[in-house]
């Protein structure tokens, strides 16, 4: 007799590869329903089920590519990305990664530039809630200590660089380049998605804006940021522009801690904080 | 609860339904001396769908308690959180889960159950159920509840398992009978049967899906009111109702559609025998409206209170 652990693996195996006849033989046959049969009802359930599952979470990439185009995509990134986490939500993570790297996708940059804005605007909805600072604790940070410090930002915040025909269609605009199934990638711009309320939004910063948040984002201290900033931006121009930026972006609520050098919060940043 | 196969609850008075469960080991007893998690949990409720968060909060339906999706809450904040938070302050709710693959032979994700314990402690859920099925082999998730085959070696598994999920979440596991469309050759006992055995054994609590017995017995040929003759009754602290879709030679677990008669009449049978157990709606496609789920769970409703009357 098969072990509970040995029909587990015969049947885990008919899921992944429809391979029915190994595990055919340990099932009852009864009733009208033949063993392969049943054994569909659970292959052709699960392959409906993630991409179902796919098709909410990106839903700007199902328009484009229409029902039968983006089922096709979706058993294909199935196949290369068995999902491993318990819940449906995360089994899409990689799929802008899927779409630069798989041929035919490869060769339709806007593809991967729209999944990437679909799993943004996803994860600017139901990223975890963290309390975000407000204008008092960035005013408490001492100027001399302003170089060092970090922000650690929320964790619903992405910053990305997106083709204007990406951001279009959003809006429902390009019917043409639906139609024909292909938007042309043309200029990019920084978008920032984030949540404010219950609610995902996003904006485009300017370029000293963004290289400066992507500085932070990659762990650059102010005065890393304000280097960055620097490429775009006249060197006097920077202090007013970073200071500006981050009044901006403690009022968007996009900062939840200001750190020094060594990840220790700055003092006082211990108290008065403004719920997301 | 069906993970929708293109096809996932609520209540009746029990006046008792913790304190109906039958005695065991001390670490049973541990558990019952502190507050009960389903003390508060009667009558009639509804599984908490995401488009009638506003008019729950707007119209404050007269529903007893609601069924949370586990999965839903577990990794995410936002929005999901933020009605979850108000809806828990206005009404009792239950945790209902899909991911436990407490059948198995992975071994048992205790991230999974600490994230699951912080959200019972932030709902302040009182049963937290899951599925007698596997739903991951080799790390690999299937996202669908997989049958077991009913033999005494998955008895002894199963039983060390709850055992150890039960000792974790410091309360008795709910766990729920599922609808299959394949039994094992090697199977020793009845699906009943191993219900049975196993909350005895294991000492853990029923969540009776009312519509997959009927599914169930359909697809695979076997008498439904035996079925429900096999379980022990003090055993069920929860009924779940859904409807299903029949594929003419078959039926499949969708939650798409309203209760059938025939799922009914098999309820009432369940009332009959179990007295007046929590019971909920369960819908995961095309949900209507908020009143319409009201008015299907009226049904839900007339027939516990008729048939515990006629029982009385």
């Amino acid at each position: 007799m098969p072990s509970v652990a040995q029909l587990q693996q015969a049947l885990a195996d008919y899921m992944l590869t429809l391979e029915s006849a190994p595990v055919e033989a340990q099932l009852v046959r009864c009733g009208p329903l033949a063993p392969s049969k049943r054994l569909a009802i659970y292959g052709d359930g699960y392959r409906a089920r993630l991409i179902d599952a796919l098709r909410d979470y990106f839903p700007l990439l199902s328009r484009l590519l229409g029902d039968d185009d983006f089922s096709q995509l979706a058993l294909g990134y199935l196949n290369r990305h068995p999902p491993s986490h318990y819940s449906l939500r995360w089994h899409g993570q990689q799929m802008a990664d899927f779409l630069r790297h798989t041929s035919p996708y490869d060769e339709r940059p806007e593809l991967a530039a729209l999944a990437e804005f679909d799993w943004a605007l996803a994860h600017a909805f139901d990223a975890p809630d963290v309390q975000a600072i407000g204008v008092a604790e960035l005013a408490a940070v001492p100027p001399e200590r302003w170089g060092h410090a970090r922000l650690i930002l929320h964790p619903c915040v992405e910053l990305l660089r997106l083709p204007h025909a990406v951001l279009a269609f959003h809006r429902g605009e390009s019917v043409a380049a639906l139609e024909s199934g292909r938007l042309a990638p043309e200029v990019n711009l920084w978008t920032l998605i984030w949540r404010r309320g219950r609610k995902a939004r996003f904006r485009h910063p300017s370029e000293a804006e963004a290289v400066a948040l992507n500085a932070i984002i990659d762990g650059a201290d102010i005065a890393g940021a304000c280097e960055a900033a620097s490429s775009a931006l006249l060197a006097d121009e920077v202090p007013a522009a970073v200071s500006g930026w981050l009044r901006h972006w403690v009022s968007d609520g996009l900062i939840t801690r200001i750190t020094d050098q060594d990840g220790a919060a700055t003092d006082p940043l211990k108290t008065e904080t403004n719920a997301q | 609860m069906a993970l929708s196969r293109k096809a996932d609850a609520n209540g009746l008075l029990d006046p008792e339904p913790p304190a109906r469960a039958a005695s065991g080991g001390s670490a049973l007893e541990e558990r019952r001396s502190r507050p009960s998690p389903g003390d508060s949990i009667q009558g009639f409720g509804l599984g908490l769908r995401p488009c009638h968060y506003e008019d729950i909060l707007s119209s404050s339906p007269r529903i007893d308690w609601f069924e949370l999706l586990s999965e839903n809450y577990l990794d995410v904040g936002g929005q999901p959180l933020y009605f979850l938070d108000r809806i828990c302050e206005r009404y009792p709710v239950v945790m209902h889960g899909v991911s436990m693959t407490i059948g198995g032979t992975d071994p048992l994700d205790f991230e999974y159950l600490q994230r699951l314990k912080q959200l019972a402690e932030r709902t302040g859920a009182c049963w937290i159920s899951d599925h007698l099925c596997w739903t991951r082999h080799g790390g690999q998730q299937l996202h669908d509840l997989m049958p077991l085959p009913y033999t005494e070696e998955a008895l002894r598994h199963l039983s060390k398992r709850i055992a150890s999920v039960q000792d974790y979440l410091g309360r008795q596991l709910v766990l729920e009978n599922v609808s299959s469309y394949l039994e094992f050759e090697c199977s020793s006992l009845t699906e009943a049967q191993f219900l049975a055995e196993l909350s005895r054994e294991a000492d853990c609590l029923l969540l009776l899906d009312v519509n997959n017995v009927h599914v169930s017995a359909t697809n695979h040929g076997f008498e439904p009111l035996r079925y429900l003759d096999e379980l022990p009754t003090e055993r069920i602290v929860q009924i779940h109702l859904a409807g299903h879709s029949d594929c003419g030679t078959h039926l499949i677990d969708s939650h798409d559609a309203p209760v059938v008669p025939a799922v009914w009449k098999l309820y009432r049978e369940a009332i009959r025998r179990f007295g007046q157990v929590p019971t909920m709606i369960e819908r995961d496609g095309d949900i209507p409206p908020l009143a319409d789920m009201l008015e299907e769970l009226d049904q839900a409703r007339n027939i516990a209170l008729s048939t515990a009357s006629c029982r009385a």
